[in-house]
């Protein structure tokens, strides 16, 4: 098989360039994984004490009361009760509130005719909330307990409302989808798969098309007792393997960045899709090969091709922060297609026919990709001979 | 019959590349193709090997028509481009290889037909050499061991010794012969007649797509009135003196140029002799004095008007 090994011969002789888009791959995976790879998602919950200050015009059981409950939710900060000093600290966000019980809190609490707390905050500040709330709660058990038990003196109430404001709800965040969080690099990886695996391919079989389409060397093998099929044959073959141990290349080292969903089904179906990429990005490679006519244009057209069909189509940026104008361009390039069906892949939780079906879609339209552009290689291939 | 052309006719558009051309290669000849550029020698070639199709015409190769698909004729011819075919990818041992594997599929075989065709061209030291690398002389020779190294029956080789340096020529010319020595039937274009001259048994003038005259190279001579050119550098000479050399028999044409006289005769016995006497007699003082029979290129120019290297 001549045609085969030479084809073979010219893409080891290529290797170095196309190395080079490898490592270009290896290191913006690498970068994405350590800026996306560290969890920054919140995972536990603990509470927040928010810096307040308490001005107490009194000294009752119910004012300690109450400035025991808040100092739960809050860190109690001494300042002084002047003007200036409460301005000073809440402009320094030494505290974010000044609470200030009045005289007299004590008795309208047990008379029933509780009078509201002064309370003064940082304008549109949001962390003195759970300070509001605990204050709140307060009042709202110091009065039910009030009203349930008619004689009731400040001490009970007190005891009994700290008890209550005791009993707190143990948080625990739950993720909607941990799997799928787990998931996200995932398709990162495979999306940013297509700008290399794109670009090596353009790169390598339209070195070699133009290789075998140079005039002397097509006149010269026409010259030989090789059938036309079986040198189109030879040559299909050398660049199968090639975009094969290519595509292989790639998502292993897609499944190497993010090697702990390897064993999910979502990610049978990445490589599927590569797989589909691949067909079809070989058929847009023929055809490329076959209208690029120089040695020195190969790599300025496969990098205006790869580079404008990745960014129309969301490799670099999400598909869904794209306007609706440019994917309706990009859907003429079957990397829109590829991303989009990895951003389903991404969110599969189903794996039947029915949540499969859009899909085994994209892939059917990116293999009449494949069929389009090789149809249309032929078509310029049997041109240029006839021109020959 | 290895060849045969009968009634060519090729145009590119308007133009009339061959204009029913016909002739007839013989086995175990080397049959030269002599033209200047554009007359029509490579046009033939490429039509003898089906890669251009053209508007009348037949062609036979070993008694078979041949078509595109015609592999088992294509088996047994070698192809020498004018242009040359190699792979910059390949090294010269790489492209023998690659060439004589698209006829011969078994390995063995073909390594040691690969290091015949490289001993027989001469390019043992440079096997590892890309083509790069090779002058154009070796490059060259390289392109002949691609077309040889399958040991074809027939090999045809168009133009090979463009651009090359002469001791090349000189090793090229030299592995011609020896193929047809060792049985293969040679097609030979060039537009160099010296090289024709030397090495074809048999020669077909091309001219703007026409034959314009076929034979061996004493046929071909012979077909021209011109017997003789004779050169004389001579010191002085006068109008008179000329006059009386024009009046010699046979004498077709002298000129003087530069005190160099041309003399051109007929066909005829004692020329030289008769030009010695009348300078003597004339004491016209010479110095070199040249005799040469005609060349290809003087049956050109008295059949078509113009020179062969115009």
């Amino acid at each position: 098989m001549p045609v085969f090994n030479v084809s073979m011969k010219i893409i080891k002789k290529n290797i170095p360039i196309m190395l080079i888009y490898i490592f270009v791959f290896v290191m913006v995976s690498m970068i994405v994984k350590g800026i996306t790879g560290t969890d920054d998602s919140v995972s536990t919950f603990s509470d927040t004490l928010v810096p307040i200050a308490v001005l107490s015009e009194e000294n009752t059981m119910i004012t300690e009361g109450l400035i025991q409950a808040l100092s739960d939710v809050a860190t109690l900060v001494v300042i002084d009760d002047t003007r200036e000093s409460i301005q000073d600290a809440l402009f320094f966000r030494a505290v974010y509130m000044v609470v200030r019980i009045p005289e007299g809190y004590s008795d309208a609490v047990m008379n029933g005719n509780p009078i509201p707390l002064e309370t003064t905050t940082i304008p549109g500040s949001t962390e003195s909330v759970q300070v509001t709330l605990q204050m709140n709660q307060f009042m709202k058990l110091a009065e039910m307990y009030r009203i349930g038990t008619p004689d009731i003196n400040e001490e009970t109430l007190v005891n009994s409302v700290l008890e209550k404001l005791k009993n707190t709800t143990q948080v625990t965040v739950a993720k909607a989808n941990p799997e799928a969080i787990q998931g996200d690099l995932m398709p990162f990886f495979f999306n940013y798969l297509a700008y290399s695996y794109m670009f090596i391919m353009l790169l390598g079989v339209s070195t070699i098309m133009l290789v075998f389409n140079r005039k002397e060397i097509k006149w010269r093998n026409a010259c030989a007792p090789v059938t036309g099929l079986s040198k189109s044959l030879q040559f299909l073959l050398a660049n199968a393997i090639f975009a094969f141990c290519t595509g292989l290349l790639l998502v292993i080292l897609c499944l190497a960045f993010d090697a702990r969903n390897i064993f999910k089904p979502n990610t049978l179906i990445f490589i599927l899709n590569a797989v589909v990429f691949g067909i079809s990005v070989l058929g847009l490679s023929f055809l490329v090969g076959n209208l690029v006519k120089g040695r020195e244009a190969i790599s300025a057209v496969a990098n205006i091709i790869t580079l404008s069909s990745c960014f129309l189509s969301g490799v670099f940026v999400p598909q869904a922060f794209l306007a609706e104008s440019v994917l309706r361009v990009a859907s003429f390039f079957p990397t829109y297609w590829y991303v989009k069906a990895n951003t389903l892949i991404a969110n599969l939780t189903h794996f039947d026919f029915a949540s499969l079906s859009e899909v085994l879609g994209i892939f059917l339209i990116e293999l009449g990709f494949a069929a389009a552009f090789l149809a249309v290689s032929l078509a310029v291939g049997k041109r240029s001979s006839q021109r020959a | 019959m290895i060849v045969k052309v009968n009634q060519l006719v090729k145009r590119y558009g308007d133009l009339l590349a061959l204009d029913h051309l016909s002739f007839e290669v013989k086995q175990g000849e080397i049959f030269g193709l002599l033209g200047p550029n554009g007359s029509g020698k490579t046009t033939a070639i490429n039509c003898i090997l089906s890669l251009l199709k053209y508007d009348k015409g037949e062609i036979t190769v070993f008694d078979k028509p041949m078509k595109p698909e015609a592999y088992d004729i294509k088996r047994d011819i070698g192809i020498v481009m004018q242009d040359v075919a190699v792979f910059d990818e390949l090294t010269v041992y790489e492209n023998i290889d690659y060439f004589c594997g698209l006829y011969v599929s078994d390995k063995k075989e073909r390594k040691a037909l690969v290091e015949e065709a490289i001993n027989f061209v001469g390019l043992e030291a440079f096997t590892k050499f890309y083509p790069k690398k090779l002058s154009g002389g070796l490059l060259r020779r390289l392109n002949i061991a691609c077309g040889i190294a399958h040991k074809p029956k027939l090999i045809i080789l168009d133009e090979p010794t463009v651009a090359v340096d002469p001791q090349s020529r000189n090793k090229i010319l030299e592995g011609i012969v020896a193929l047809n020595k060792q049985g293969a039937t040679i097609i030979y274009t060039s537009h160099y007649m010296e090289e024709v001259e030397q090495i074809c048994s048999r020669i077909m003038i091309l001219d703007n797509g026409h034959m314009i005259a076929t034979g061996t190279k004493d046929e071909l001579k012979g077909m021209i009135s011109l017997g003789e050119k004779i050169t004389i550098e001579t010191f002085e000479i006068t109008a008179s003196q000329i006059d009386a050399m024009k009046a010699l028999p046979n004498i077709i044409s002298v000129d003087e140029q530069n005190g160099v006289l041309t003399i051109r005769s007929a066909k005829g016995k004692n020329n030289l002799e008769n030009v010695l006497e009348t300078l003597k007699r004339e004491q016209v003082s010479f110095g070199k004095i040249y005799s040469e029979l005609p060349t290809l290129n003087d049956v050109f120019l008295e059949i078509t008007g113009k020179a062969l290297r115009d």
